[in-house]
């Protein structure tokens, strides 16, 4: 791994240093194309510059050769002749000398004086000679006469001159005299006419060499005297490679590069100039000039950073993305693990209900006889299937919290039905552990409320179960169910608190509690071990919902779980209601539900007095009723320290006599006392917590302020004789549907299909079936459409019959596909019968 | 481990990385930061003028050429990029010189010589000669040996001795290897070798320019070593009185003594039609055991040495000894060469100046003298490479021209009565009686 990993670097190194090579070659190339391209331009420009230069040659030689013409064409001495040029020469730094050469003298004229003199116009050539040999002087017309570079006698200035030849007559006996015409211009003058015509060129510098490679103009980077002794000094040549540098610039153009007295690389590029052999230009340029700016170094140092960037970035990515791999080859590994011990776990967990179920039914089979037997072995199979499906529940949600299937189907629901439903649920294993268990609501000022009420119920229940399944018996469970202000005036905040005194949870084990299947170990309590799902499917939720959910807990101690929750309050007309003038005393020891029932009642009007004591209470009765003022209404907490609800109750009847309505709460199931509180003469029963509407209901009940139905939960009388269609695929369900409901009296008619039961109904009269039980997934057409077809059937009546969907699709989706579907109703299997049974009771009471 | 090994390979890509560009950014022709980096350690000149400053200055002289000089323009440049400074040579230079200051184009430095001080001809050159000792232009003249500094009248300055000189004989060391032969140290070795080489087929054992202005390199010890001993003499020969002919004597004897011997064969002499070069280049042969040698003619030796075939082809070790004519021992003529005066009317005075003040450190005097392979004015005389004979000389034989003063006509008697006597123009009392009439 390592090896592959040094590989890896190397070869990016490698890459990396190959694409600069490349980018530096590429680059090196282009900057040798264009400086090949600026030495082709230089050398163009300096042919175009000896073609100027041979025009220019031509232009004076021309010049001369008028003069010459002239002063030949009739006979002419010195001074006439030097005169005429004299009144024909304008330019003041140009001279014309006439020099005898018959004579060896060399001696002549000037036209300019000499300098420092005003009238000294004799000019001898005596001592440096003529600066053109005689015999060169070609005197056909267009052949360029021209010296070489050489010291005006007169001035000291170095020149140039351009020559013809004379033919003059003597002054003295008019003989013929030979001479030579000298047109002298400074070879400064020449300098200047010799710049470089383009601003790419500003440092280019100009030279004329003549066949001896002497300058006759000169730059100022040329050194030495002779161009050839200066590209010796500074440039390793040997003999051969002079004379071929020689042949080279008086035959052909080119260029070549060389070394400057500075060591630097320059070019010089050269021209012979056609009109004069021997001359040739060179032009002088310095070779950081041609390359300036050609090779984009930016762009390499760019590229250069780039890929080096690139490498670390790729190194580092590398890095990561192997921590990365790990980390996920762990994850893998940890949910492969994971994976094996959640099947191991559901078959354990699964098994264990299913070994309890087969077990006890072989022995109820076994023992049909004796009734005892059978009676319990049905109770616990019944647990056990219960048990069962909390745990297929818990495992399809997780599935779907953790697919992200999960969606939330909001509705209106009362938080009152939600609390009794608490309430309900919570009493079996209050009552089997003797566990103090009190539900506190406060300020609860919105009844309905706007949210998936299926999953808050769950989330809620799973809180309060765990407290209840963890903490053992004669230990205590506080439910705080309190409703604070929402962020806008249409939301209410609800902040649902469970504490208990149960075992409580390690740190270690708080840290990843909400993960699925995580479930504290403790031998008290390894009997009563849960699917270790509920907890990472309540976080989940609270999440969904967008709420928190927060926890404190020590182990040995207790544990406390806060949810707090957002929602809409739900637009629902308030019920009226108003206990005005009546007065109502409340004794509790629970200090918090005196407050909070006391402030309830005085929002509905009444008057209200309270006492944590039994005694104190029955001193206050008895008080009121001295003084033939009774309550109106006595409110007894069953569970007090000092003298607990009954013995009030009964001392309170004795004291006060029959006509004072007295209520027995409790957060407890008290069906075990029912009859013991009936005869000690409480009149009524209200389980904790404590609504509004609750209390109102029971005490406008008592005291027949309003008529209000009084009907029993139990008592399923009402609804004998109703009339329903079954749609069911399977016949077991469907017997079992049918036996639960011939139980109550409640007629059904079976139909196997969806398309059976539209056929059902549409051949039927109106009012032949109360009630439809449809199941969803069945052949030939399912629930759905079934449900479709029904709602568009002609007759009205028919069409509108209420349709309650029976179904295994139990999610929140499901409903909201059925109710969507035009089904009035949703009842999840396993069906409870209680369900089935309320929802005909809807029917009946044409609540649906 | 694994860590240390990849930061390992980072660092070495990123010095790669790094190298790369480091290496293809290097300025191909770019050498010009090392040369600023020179200037800077040169320490000894600091510019007192704008550096920004925009001129031209020329500086005209006989050489042919001056790459030496053209050496000093470029370090100059450093400091001042932007002042273009030119040599140019004028032909016979010692007549035009003073037109050349009468022109428009005047020079702003210009060669001058120490003989021009003494003769009327020039009285115009120094007229126009700024005063360098004036403290105003601040050129420190204290490096320059003092018997090298021309005073004029009034005690001004007008030139600044550039290079000295000397003379002495081109030994072909090789040869007299060769051959078996010492190399003279006094007057009869000379004869002897001069005869030996004859012996061994050497028709020219001395090789000389044969025109009467070289003859002072061969009269020149005997002429000077004699005058400087009596002031007397020097009198004399500077009036040009007839009877100081009797003070060549000595010296045309020797004259005579050596054409005797055959140590120097006239026709060949003769063959040497363009001067030094010629002579160099004859020289360079290879069957030339000595040639009668100026420091100006030996500094041209180096540059030629490609430029002869034969040397070329056989090349030699040689360098420039003292000529020795007396039993004496050897000694060296100090006079100076090349020396340089700013023209006061320059356009660019200042400048011309500022460039003096730079050529005038000790760095560039030596600098210039051995880039031109002659003798530094400067005051720690030290010999190498082709001089290095004369570290043998006795100090106390080391002869300043100036300091014996003879002037250059007195000289010139000297050198044109041993060209009459060589050439057999004339006998030695001839020549004795032509002193004062003598001119080149």
């Amino acid at each position: 791994m390592a090896n592959k990993r040094y590989l890896i670097i190397l070869v990016n190194v490698a890459v990396m240093l190959g694409i600069i090579s490349f980018v530096l070659l590429y680059a090196q190339r282009t900057a040798n194309e264009s400086i090949a391209s600026e030495v082709a331009q230089f050398e163009a420009v300096t042919v175009t510059m000896e073609q100027v230069t041979a025009n220019y040659l031509e232009g004076e030689q021309d010049i001369c050769d008028v003069w010459t013409r002239y002063i030949n064409s009739e006979p002419h001495t010195i001074d006439e002749a030097v005169s005429f040029i004299r009144s024909s020469h304008v330019s003041p730094d140009y001279a014309a000398h006439v020099i005898f050469t018959d004579d060896n003298s060399l001696e002549g004229l000037s036209t300019r004086p000499r300098a420092g003199t005003e009238d000294d116009y004799a000019v001898s050539y005596k001592a440096i000679g003529l600066p053109i040999r005689l015999e060169a002087l070609a005197e056909e017309d267009g052949s360029i006469n021209v010296s070489r570079s050489y010291t005006n006698p007169l001035n000291g200035v170095q020149s140039l001159a351009f020559c013809g030849r004379l033919s003059l007559v003597d002054a003295n006996d008019g003989s013929r005299r030979e001479a030579v015409l000298l047109r002298v211009i400074p070879t400064e003058k020449l300098t200047e006419k010799w710049v470089f015509p383009l601003d790419s060129y500003k440092d280019a510098e100009i030279s004329l060499i003549d066949i001896d490679s002497n300058y006759i103009i000169k730059g100022h980077e040329y050194k030495n005297s002779n161009f050839i002794e200066f590209y010796k000094s500074y440039n390793q040549v040997d003999a051969a490679g002079v004379e071929e540098l020689k042949t080279r610039l008086t035959t052909q153009s080119g260029s070549f590069f060389m070394t400057n007295s500075r060591g630097e690389q320059c070019l010089i590029a050269y021209a012979p100039v056609s009109a004069n052999h021997g001359w040739t230009i060179l032009n002088y340029i310095q070779g950081s000039s041609l390359d300036q700016g050609t090779v984009d170094w930016a762009l390499v140092a760019g590229v250069a950073s780039a890929l080096l960037f690139l490498l670390v970035f790729d190194m580092a990515f590398m890095n990561w993305f192997n921590a990365r791999l790990n980390e996920v080859a762990r994850e893998a590994e940890a949910a492969n693990r994971a994976k094996s011990d959640f099947l191991s776990t559901m078959s354990h967990d699964i098994r264990t209900p299913m070994n309890a179920i087969l077990g006890l039914t072989t022995i109820a089979q076994r023992n049909v006889d004796d009734q005892a037997i059978v009676e319990d072995s049905l109770r616990k199979i019944g647990l056990a299937g219960s048990h069962l499906l909390t745990l297929i529940n818990d495992i399809l949600d997780i599935s779907k919290v953790e697919s992200g299937k999960l969606s939330l189907t909001p509705a209106t629901f009362s938080i009152v039905e939600v609390a009794e439903n608490l309430v309900n649920i919570a009493q079996p294993m209050v009552k089997e552990k003797d566990i103090v268990f009190d539900f506190h609501t406060n300020a609860i000022e919105h009844e309905y409320l706007y949210a998936d009420q299926l999953r808050i119920n769950q989330v809620f229940i799973n809180i309060l179960s765990n407290a209840l399944k963890y903490t053992e018996a004669g230990g205590s469970v506080s439910v705080d169910l309190q409703e604070l202000p929402g962020d806008t005036p249409e939301t209410v905040r609800l902040v649902y608190r469970v504490a208990d005194t149960g075992m409580g949870m390690s740190d270690e084990f708080m840290e990843h509690m909400y993960e699925s299947f995580s479930r504290q170990t403790d031998s008290r309590v390894n009997k009563v071990q849960g699917t270790g799902l509920g907890l990472a499917i309540t976080k989940q939720m609270v999440d969904l919902m967008g709420g928190t959910i927060e926890c404190q807990s020590k182990l040995g101690e207790g544990t406390t779980f806060t949810i707090t929750l957002d929602m809409p309050v739900a637009e629902h007309e308030p019920e009226e209601m108003t206990l005005e003038s009546v007065d109502v005393l409340i004794v509790d020891d629970d200090e918090v539900l005196l407050q909070t029932a006391q402030y309830t009642l005085d929002s509905l009007g009444a008057s209200v007095e309270v006492t944590s004591s039994g005694a104190r209470a029955l001193e206050m009765a008895g008080e009121r009723h001295s003084a033939c003022d009774d309550y109106d209404v006595v409110i007894v907490d069953w569970k007090m320290p000092d003298m607990d609800g009954l013995e009030v109750v009964r001392r309170m009847r004795a004291l006060i006599g029959s006509q004072v309505p007295i209520i027995l709460v409790s957060a407890y199931d008290w069906s075990d006392i029912e009859e013991s509180a009936k005869d000690a003469g409480a009149n009524s029963f209200l389980s904790k917590p404590l609504f509004r509407s609750k209390l109102y209901h029971a005490i406008n009940g008592l005291l027949h302020l309003t008529s209000t139905p009084d009907v029993r939960e139990d008592d399923y009388s009402d609804i004998a004789g109703m009339r329903v269609l079954v749609a069911e695929d399977n016949d077991v369900n469907w017997q079992i549907l049918s036996m639960l409901l011939s139980m109550h009296g409640i007629e059904s008619t079976h139909a196997e299909n969806g398309q059976v039961a539209v056929d059902l109904l549409a051949s039927s009269q109106p009012g032949a079936y109360d009630l439809v039980f449809m199941d969803v997934q069945m052949p030939v057409m399912n629930g759905i459409e079934a449900t479709k077809v029904i709602r568009a059937l002609p007759d009205e009546r028919i069409a509108a019959i209420p349709i309650i969907a029976t179904t295994a699709d139990a999610f929140s989706e499901d409903v909201a596909l059925c109710l969507n579907a035009g089904m009035n109703g949703h009842i999840a299997k396993p069906i409870e019968i209680k369900l089935v049974l309320k929802e005909i009771r809807k029917v009946k009471e044409n609540k649906l | 481990m694994r860590k240390t090994a990849a930061r390992c390979m980072l660092a070495l890509s990123m010095a790669l990385v790094v190298f790369a560009l480091v290496a293809c950014g290097a300025s191909p022709s770019g050498s010009s930061g090392a040369s600023s980096g020179q200037a800077e350690e040169q320490g000894g000149f600091t510019p007192s003028l704008d550096t920004a400053t925009k001129c031209r200055v020329s500086v005209v002289g006989s050489y042919d050429n001056f790459e030496a000089l053209e050496a000093e323009f470029d370090k100059f440049n450093e400091y001042y990029p932007d002042v273009e400074l030119s040599y140019t040579k004028i032909d016979d230079y010692n007549n035009l010189v003073s037109t050349a200051l009468d022109s428009e184009e005047a020079p702003d430095i210009y060669f001058a010589f120490e003989f021009m001080l003494d003769s009327d001809d020039y009285g115009t050159l120094f007229e126009r000669a700024e005063d360098l000792s004036d403290p105003a232009l601040n050129i420190d003249l204290s490096s320059v040996r003092s018997s090298l500094l021309c005073k004029d009248e009034s005690g001004a300055c007008p030139m600044l001795p550039i290079f000295s000189s000397t003379a002495g004989i081109l030994v072909n060391e090789d040869l007299f290897k060769k051959e078996g032969i010492d190399i003279p140290t006094s007057y009869e070795e000379l004869l002897a070798a001069c005869d030996a080489f004859n012996k061994a087929g050497y028709p020219t054992p001395i090789l000389g320019y044969n025109v009467p202005s070289s003859y002072g390199n061969l009269v020149g010890e005997l002429m000077y070593g004699d005058a400087s001993k009596d002031s007397t003499m020097v009198e004399k020969l500077n009036a040009l009185e007839p009877s100081a002919g009797e003070y060549m004597r000595p010296t045309l004897e020797k004259v005579s003594d050596m054409m005797e011997h055959g140590c120097f064969n006239i026709d060949v002499c003769n063959e040497l039609e363009d001067g030094y070069n010629a002579l160099i280049l004859r020289f360079f042969e290879g069957d030339i055991p000595m040639a009668l040698s100026s420091a100006d003619t030996a500094s041209g030796t180096a540059k030629r040495e490609n430029q002869s075939e034969a040397f070329s082809a056989s090349p030699f070790s040689y360098a420039l000894y003292p000529l020795t004519l007396t039993d004496e021992g050897a000694c060296l003529l100090d006079k100076s060469s090349v020396q340089f005066a700013v023209n006061k009317e320059s356009k660019n005075l200042d400048m011309a100046n500022e460039f003096m003040r730079f050529l005038a450190t000790p760095q560039e005097l030596n600098a210039i003298a051995s880039a031109k392979r002659l003798l530094p004015v400067t005051s720690g005389l030290s010999f190498d490479g082709l001089y290095a004979p004369f570290s043998s000389v006795d100090p106390a034989r080391i002869i300043s021209t100036r300091d014996v003063g003879l002037t250059d006509d007195a000289t010139i008697q000297f050198r044109v009565a041993a060209y009459q006597v060589a050439n057999g123009e004339a006998t030695i009392d001839e020549a004795i009686a032509g002193f004062g009439s003598y001119t080149l």
